[in-house]
């Protein structure tokens, strides 16, 4: 039997704030010497209380807006209660009831039916926990707890289970996390854990699963510890065929959390978190409630463009492909350079007008994209002159050149064959050869035998 | 002259005055705890040597405004005190040295006073009676065969006994009030959010506020303006002024209203009466005394029970013996039964039922004080229905706290500022009076209870130990 | 009918698990009576019909309490400070099981 998979995800982002979340830590934890950014509040001691922290409240909003998400201009923190070792209050603060975004989402590219979007539920903020690392001491296995990352605000962006693949996951992270790199509030940097994701997935059979009005099945599995893109697929993936193999031989899946062991390539039942939960959520006590204005709301939105829009843009106003829009808007940093160089040529050789401004879009792009220039230390006005220089030597007529390209690799089969056996050596003869006829740059015609060859 | 036996007033006077150094009053007072301690149990933690080198080290700095410079104070057990032990009386952080100070301890230290002691008090102040301190109990001054109340007994005790100059202490639903009416001092418990409740240990934090136990309103109001005022570390303390309520009211035209619902017929004989009289006393010194209505405070208790056991059995999670403290097991009983109750309260399924069912009944009992609040200015009642009760009657009574705070639970729950001032005796035991005003009306309170204090001698009494 | 409302002792039970609380063996067989005390009190509340009161989470009325994002070091603990009172470290961690009970 074939099956679909129903996966949906919960993000967690770590925002990149320059204090924690209800006190006034440094919210910086990579790398940091144990246990030395901790005060009464991040540690739990008996009476410390919760302030929040204002930029996090914001960003929490401009991320949810971002996401195409509704605000609740009347919103409030709640107290989540589980215990475990790295969350000192036994208690995590977090938004249950009112989340500050909801009912949100971000358009894929599916290759079948054109876009599709993945619908977001809820993006709330919430403080983080420390961080724990096994070891043994005196042979005793025990867990060793710093605290440094206690409290540190945190973004959870939850999905409907909208996925059907891998793919589609794969896409929506890398979307998301260049919105969250747009908007400036997070490197989302999953190696570092500032981006951690938990994918819930459970399967269906394909042959009576109603896309349009989805029959979800009863049970979900949800997969934690992941914390690459990378891990994400081949978790997911491994959890697609675990569950595939069951169903196959009858068996029931049952719900449960799931963690993935990167060692063993496989996904393990995580015990502790087995027991039933009932996280007695209520209004946190210490936090009056916010209630926010429609103007407030719109003075936190992001001004600049996101990034889909940006792609369009480029798209439209540079005439760039998909592949090169894309690659150029990948972070603002590239495509405001880009945009900067673009600006440069149009003054720069605004009247010499030999190449047409379409032309140098593209020269530009390809210089940027192919990594032919170093844009951190090229400024983009340099980068045109640069662009200018080689042109005069190398001012050629594509179609001349491919002519002469052709004509010299018929007129010297020999040293084609003597390439093909490996004596790449011989392409300066044959660039020195095309050069004789027209005179460009010899990286470029080097590209075209090289195409050719 | 005794130094110890100086009202807050007295002492600065005569500190300012040079009759006599901060280091006397320490050590009066020190010595006072010597002597009377093995029969009252007022503190856990005597600061003696500590207090009495601060107090040796005093040095005047022009300029510097330290209005309590010299002036012994106690703190109850659950504020944190940095360096020194901070129990909340209970066993579980019997040796916890706190490495901060709660805000209005800071504040306390800020205006020079020394503080000679950490007071008993029930254990996480669950509960009345201060029998349940892991501790063992405190014993009330006027009769140590009877209970000092609670929680903060042993701040109510050690100020009658004349062990310390004043104390604070902190209320939820009556642990100031309903101790210092049993052992006949003055406690103001101030507008919920007035005080920082920074580094204090958290009981219910939706109702949890600090104040002051004196021995005059005068004292208490003197202590309550340096503890009173917005904290940036408290989320929840209010933004505005101290002195925004209400200047100087004579009683003469004042509207003071008798709750008929809060003379009970199950009060013990004399208490009703008691203040009663004080009423007339009122009526005499020019306030229109009329009767009014409200909500029945049996409803409140069921409310504050709900409140306070789940705020309690989330607050209590911290208590994890990893960071800090021992383990779980070190709970006492009461601790554990409200835990266990509070966690019932707010499971799913339940939470409607309970917790959200009780901030809805909150929001009648605050509407119904709006009502009353618009025909009079103030309310008074007895604090507790009875006087201080015996040793040992807390026990198997699981809900002896909430009975015997009854008359105040109401207001603590809506927030209210009230104030217990001493109103006679039944039986050689005192008798509080409560005065329980609008939000921020700490100021009106405090002026009408020291007008009736200046009237009457009961607040001069004091125990024979 | 009131009052027959009985926390059985599976319920105490299942709830100290939840409160991560050990119970005593006398705990254990005078809880079920002694909550259910209490609760039978607290069901008073049913008699007030509340369904469309708002609820009250905070008396004063405050609203948007928050800080800007600034980190300073005003409270910040040494890592002494922070460890003092805890029974078990190691080279600068906190020390627990790793079975959490």
């Amino acid at each position: 039997m074939k099956y679909i998979p129903i996966i949906g995800l919960e993000v967690h982002v770590e925002l990149a704030t320059e204090s924690k979340m209800f006190c006034n830590c440094p919210a910086e934890h990579f790398g940091v010497e144990p246990n030395t950014h901790t005060c009464p509040v991040c540690l739990g001691l008996p009476g410390a209380l919760p302030v929040p922290n204002k930029k996090a409240l914001e960003w929490t909003i401009m991320l949810s807006q971002a996401l195409g998400c509704k605000i609740n201009l009347e919103s409030h923190f709640d107290r989540k209660n589980y215990f475990y070792p790295d969350l000192p209050k036994g208690y995590q603060i977090t938004q249950y009831e009112r989340p500050f975004g909801e009912n949100g989402g971000v358009s894929l590219k599916n290759q079948e039916s054109g876009i599709k979007k993945i619908r977001i539920r809820r993006v709330h903020l919430e403080e983080d926990t420390g961080k724990l690392q096994h070891a043994e001491i005196n042979g005793e296995s025990v867990s060793l707890v710093d605290f440094n990352r206690s409290g540190v605000p945190l973004v959870e962006i939850v999905t409907e289970p909208d996925f059907r693949s891998i793919e589609e996951v794969d896409e929506y992270l890398k979307k998301l996390q260049k919105i969250i790199r747009y908007l400036g509030i997070s490197n989302a940097d999953m190696e570092k854990g500032s981006m951690r994701i938990e994918p819930s997935v459970s399967i269906a059979p394909i042959s009576n699963f109603k896309f349009k009005t989805p029959n979800l099945p009863n049970y979900r599995v949800e997969l934690k510890n992941i914390n690459s893109f990378r891990f994400a697929r081949k978790a997911i993936d491994y959890e697609i065929k675990r569950q595939t193999e069951l169903l196959e031989k009858g068996d029931k899946i049952i719900q449960q959390t799931r963690g993935w062991d990167d060692i063993r390539n496989v996904t393990v039942p995580q015990r502790e978190k087995e027991k039933a939960h009932d996280y007695r959520y209520f209004p946190e006590p210490d936090i009056p409630p916010i209630e926010l204005t429609g103007e407030q709301v719109s003075g936190i939105k992001y001004q600049g463009e996101l990034p889909d829009e940006k792609f369009a843009r480029f798209q439209k106003d540079y005439g760039l492909s998909d592949y090169d829009a894309g690659i150029l808007t990948e972070n603002r940093e590239t495509a405001d350079y880009y945009e900067a160089a673009v600006k440069a040529a149009n003054v720069l050789v605004g009247a010499d007008r030999e190449i047409p401004l379409k032309l140098w879009r593209k020269m530009i792009a390809n210089q940027i994209i192919n990594k032919k220039v170093n844009t951190a230390e090229t400024v983009p006005a340099e980068l045109v002159k640069k662009i200018v220089e080689s042109k005069k030597t190398s001012e050629v007529d594509e179609e001349k050149l491919d002519a002469a390209v052709n004509e010299v690799l018929n007129n010297n089969s020999e040293v084609v064959a003597s390439f093909k056996n490996g004596k790449t050596g011989v392409i300066g003869f044959l660039i020195g050869s095309v050069k004789r006829i027209v005179p460009a740059d010899p990286r470029l015609i080097e590209e075209k035998l090289r195409k050719k060859l | 002259m005794e130094l110890n036996k100086l009202t807050l007033t007295e002492a600065m006077d005569g500190l300012s005055e040079y009759k006599f150094t901060g280091r006397d009053l320490v050590s009066a007072c020190l010595s006072r705890i010597k002597e009377v301690e093995p029969k009252i149990n007022a503190f856990i933690t005597v600061t003696a040597e500590a207090a009495n080198k601060e107090a040796s080290e005093i040095q005047e700095k022009p300029g510097d405004i330290k209005p309590f410079l010299g002036v012994p104070a106690a703190i109850k057990d659950n504020f944190n005190t940095k360096g020194l032990k901070t129990t909340a009386a209970s066993n579980i952080i019997r040796d916890y040295v706190a490495p901060y100070d709660a805000t209005v301890v800071h504040k306390i230290k800020e205006s020079g006073a020394v503080i000679i002691g950490k007071t008993n008090m029930d254990a996480f102040a669950h509960g009345s009676s201060t029998e349940t301190s892991d501790f063992g109990p405190t014993k009330n001054p006027w009769n140590t065969d009877y209970l000092p109340g609670g929680s903060s007994g042993g701040s109510a005790a050690a100020v009658a006994a004349d062990e310390t100059i004043f104390a604070i202490g902190s209320e939820t639903a009556g642990s100031i009030r309903q101790p210092a009416a049993w052992c006949g001092v003055v406690g103001l418990k101030p507008t919920y959010g007035r005080v920082s409740r920074y580094g204090l240990i958290a009981m219910a934090s939706s109702t949890d506020s600090p104040g002051p136990i004196t021995k005059t309103v005068a004292d208490a109001r003197t202590v309550y303006r340096v503890i009173a005022g917005f904290d940036l570390f408290d989320a929840t303390s209010a933004d505005r002024p101290v002195s925004d309520s209400g200047n100087l009211k004579k009683i003469a035209g004042l509207k003071i209203g008798l709750p008929k619902e809060y003379f009970r017929t199950e009060a013990q004989p004399g208490v009703n009466e008691t203040v009663m009289a004080a009423a007339k006393k009122l009526e005499s010194l020019g306030a229109r005394v009329l009767e009014v209505s409200l909500f029945d405070p049996k409803y409140a208790i069921s409310v504050y029970t709900i409140l306070q056991r789940s705020e309690v059995s989330s607050n209590l999670a911290r208590f994890d013996g990893i960071r800090f403290g021992g383990t779980r097991d070190q709970f006492n009983e009461e601790n554990k039964r409200r835990i266990m109750l509070g966690t019932y309260t707010l499971q799913s399924g339940y939470y409607e039922a309970y917790y959200q069912k009780a901030q809805k009944i909150r929001t009648i009992i605050i509407e119904d004080f709006n009502r009353v609040f618009e025909k009079v200015d103030l309310l008074l009642s007895p604090v507790s229905p009875t006087t201080a009760q015996k040793v040992g009657a807390s026990a198997n009574q699981a809900m002896f706290g909430e009975i015997s705070d009854i008359l105040i639970e109401p207001s603590s729950i809506a927030g209210l500022p009230g104030i217990s001032v001493p109103c006679g005796f039944v039986k050689g035991l005192p008798v509080g009076m409560q005065l329980v005003g609008p939000m921020w009306s700490e100021n009106l309170i405090l002026d009408t209870a020291q007008e009736y204090e200046q009237a009457t001698e009961w607040h001069k009494q004091k125990p024979n130990l | 009918m009131k009052n027959n409302k009985k926390l059985t002792s599976e319920e105490v039970k299942h709830v100290a698990g939840l409160a991560n609380l050990p119970l005593s063996e006398k705990e254990t067989k005078d809880f079920p009576e002694k909550l259910s005390e209490t609760i039978d009190y607290i069901d008073q509340l049913k008699e007030i019909p509340a369904e469309n009161t708002p609820p009250t989470y905070q008396v004063t009325g405050k609203t948007n309490a928050w800080r800007s994002d600034k980190s300073d070091s005003c409270r910040l603990l040494s890592p002494q400070e922070a460890l003092a009172n805890a029974k078990k470290t190691h080279n600068g961690f906190f020390v627990t099981k790793v079975k959490w009970s």
